[in-house]
């Protein structure tokens, strides 16, 4: 090749744009030419010129300051099939799907039902004649009051000595007083007596204790599957020795889980045990929700 | 000031970036400013080296960002984020550039810079060189014609490559080979005496 050939190559080789085997033969050729190693240097000269040139121009903030103001309102095209799809995929893969606020909704309200029917449970030691309020709802007990159909006045059911704490209007107990223990036996001071009145069928059936508790742990496995689902599409991105630390409390919890479930099973209506057992299911919610914040 | 640094290549696009492009397609504003923060500078840059006015160029990034957002869900191919904003940055230079008259541009072209520039005679030799210099790349460019300069800032300044020209541009590769040829030609001639000068120094 001779010079007129190579001096355009010299423009490609310094914009990166010659391929290997040109760059070599090129650089080889500069070796020797003086000719096109002094074209080559005043080029090479000329990049550097360009590569330290100022602009009298300044980004400020206030350039983001404006623009934010401007899309602030722009509303979102509607998004056409494929970039819908894929934008639906990288929502469900790519971001948990539970934010922070929702998690501990959902905790709060987990923790909301443990407490309304430990305390129901736990009331049923004392008091004859329940009516549940659960949620915002009014639960009445299987069996109505003999005389409203309903419940019965506070110092009615109170006949036997039942604790000042029990009053049905107080708010932090989500349990009235109602005619549920009748026919289901007594409680375990055996303070409970038998009603006397015939029974009156009710249109609709109303949850039992044991109903409740079993309600109110459907709700935790369902939030720790939903947990532990979207912990497991986000594993990898978890500290191996943190994820370690965290499936070590885990396997605790489970079987506190695996044991107060058995003994809830054996004995259903005592508080305690259902209270120990709700608790754990509680700690695990906690658990997964902190492995979740990472 | 913008360092005229060339800024590389569109950054390879991580997950976390594509992430951040669905975000911001969303309408998530603080995604949409981390896209702005990664590519403001050089979108900006480019502008203005192809208006030449301070205040216009930075309308027209706005303008760019805004059209970016509007239109982010349409972009297909996330790791040409950087390619897709050159191109609307070029659409809206091109726009603007149509829009007015070739005399005004020069009328409202930063002249002031070398009368200020005379006056400053507390400036070291090679800094004041270098500040003169820049005001001739700046006049040099303003004198190009509108393709040559267009190839000339996206290949010299901006690093990019023919392929990524030539889509910014929809310009085929002999052609923006011939115009960055010529746009180097015409530069040469301008910034000659400097450039011995500058070696000098």
């Amino acid at each position: 090749m001779r010079c007129e050939e190579y001096l355009p190559l010299i423009e490609d080789y310094l914009e990166g744009e010659l391929d290997e085997q040109a760059s070599h033969r090129l650089t080889s050729h500069l070796a020797v030419c003086v000719t096109c190693s002094r074209e080559y240097q005043q080029q090479q000269r000329e990049q550097q010129i360009y590569a330290h040139y100022q602009r009298e121009i300044e980004l400020t903030p206030a350039l983001w300051a404006a623009l934010r103001k401007r899309i602030k309102n722009e509303p979102r095209p509607p998004m056409r099939g494929l970039g819908r799809l894929r934008q639906w995929l990288i929502s469900r893969l790519a971001v948990p799907r539970f934010t922070p606020a929702f998690t501990l909704t959902l905790v709060l309200i987990a923790v909301g039902i443990t407490t309304v029917v430990v305390n129901y449970v736990k009331s049923r030691s004392h008091a004859p004649e329940t009516e549940i309020v659960l949620q915002g709802h009014k639960i009445q007990s299987e069996l109505p009051a003999p005389d409203s159909g309903n419940s019965v006045p506070a110092g009615a059911s109170s006949r036997h000595g039942a604790p000042s704490s029990s009053n049905p209007n107080s708010p932090e107990r989500a349990l009235k007083e109602s005619d549920d223990v009748r026919g289901r036996g007594k409680d375990s001071q055996g303070s409970i007596p038998r009603l006397t009145q015939p029974l009156r069928a009710k249109p609709s059936h109303k949850p039992t204790a044991e109903e409740l508790v079993r309600e109110a742990e459907q709700k935790y496995v369902a939030a720790i599957a939903i947990l532990s689902r979207d912990l497991k599409i986000r594993g990898s991105q978890l500290d191996p020795r943190l994820r370690a630390q965290f499936e070590g409390a885990l396997v605790a919890i489970d079987r506190t889980i695996a044991e107060t479930r058995q003994a809830v099973r054996q004995r259903p209506s005592d508080p305690q045990v259902v209270q120990y057992m709700l608790t754990a299911y509680a700690k695990k919610v906690e658990v997964l929700q902190e492995m979740a914040s990472y | 000031m913008l360092a005229g640094q060339p800024v590389g290549h569109a950054m390879a696009l991580t997950k976390n970036t594509e992430d951040v492009i669905a975000r911001a397609s969303h309408g998530d504003p603080e995604a949409f400013r981390l896209i702005f923060e990664r590519y403001a500078r050089p979108i900006l840059s480019f502008i203005y080296d192809l208006v030449g006015q301070r205040e216009l160029a930075e309308d027209l990034t706005q303008e760019t960002f805004v059209r970016a957002y509007r239109a982010l869900n349409t972009l297909r191919d996330q790791a040409r984020l950087s390619t897709w904003l050159f191109g609307i940055a070029r659409n809206v230079a091109r726009e603007s550039f149509r829009s007015r008259s070739k005399d005004d541009r020069k009328v409202e072209m930063d002249n002031d810079q070398v009368t200020e520039l005379k006056d400053d005679k507390l400036l070291p030799d090679g800094e004041l060189l270098n500040q003169e210099l820049n005001g001739v790349i700046h006049e040099a460019l303003e004198k190009l014609d509108e393709d040559k300069r267009l190839v000339f800032a996206l290949k010299i300044f901006q690093q990019h490559s023919y392929e990524e020209i030539a889509e910014i541009t929809g310009f085929s590769i002999p052609k923006l080979k011939t115009d960055l040829h010529r746009a180097k030609a015409e530069m040469r001639r301008r910034i000659r005496p400097y450039l011995e000068l500058s070696h000098e120094m």
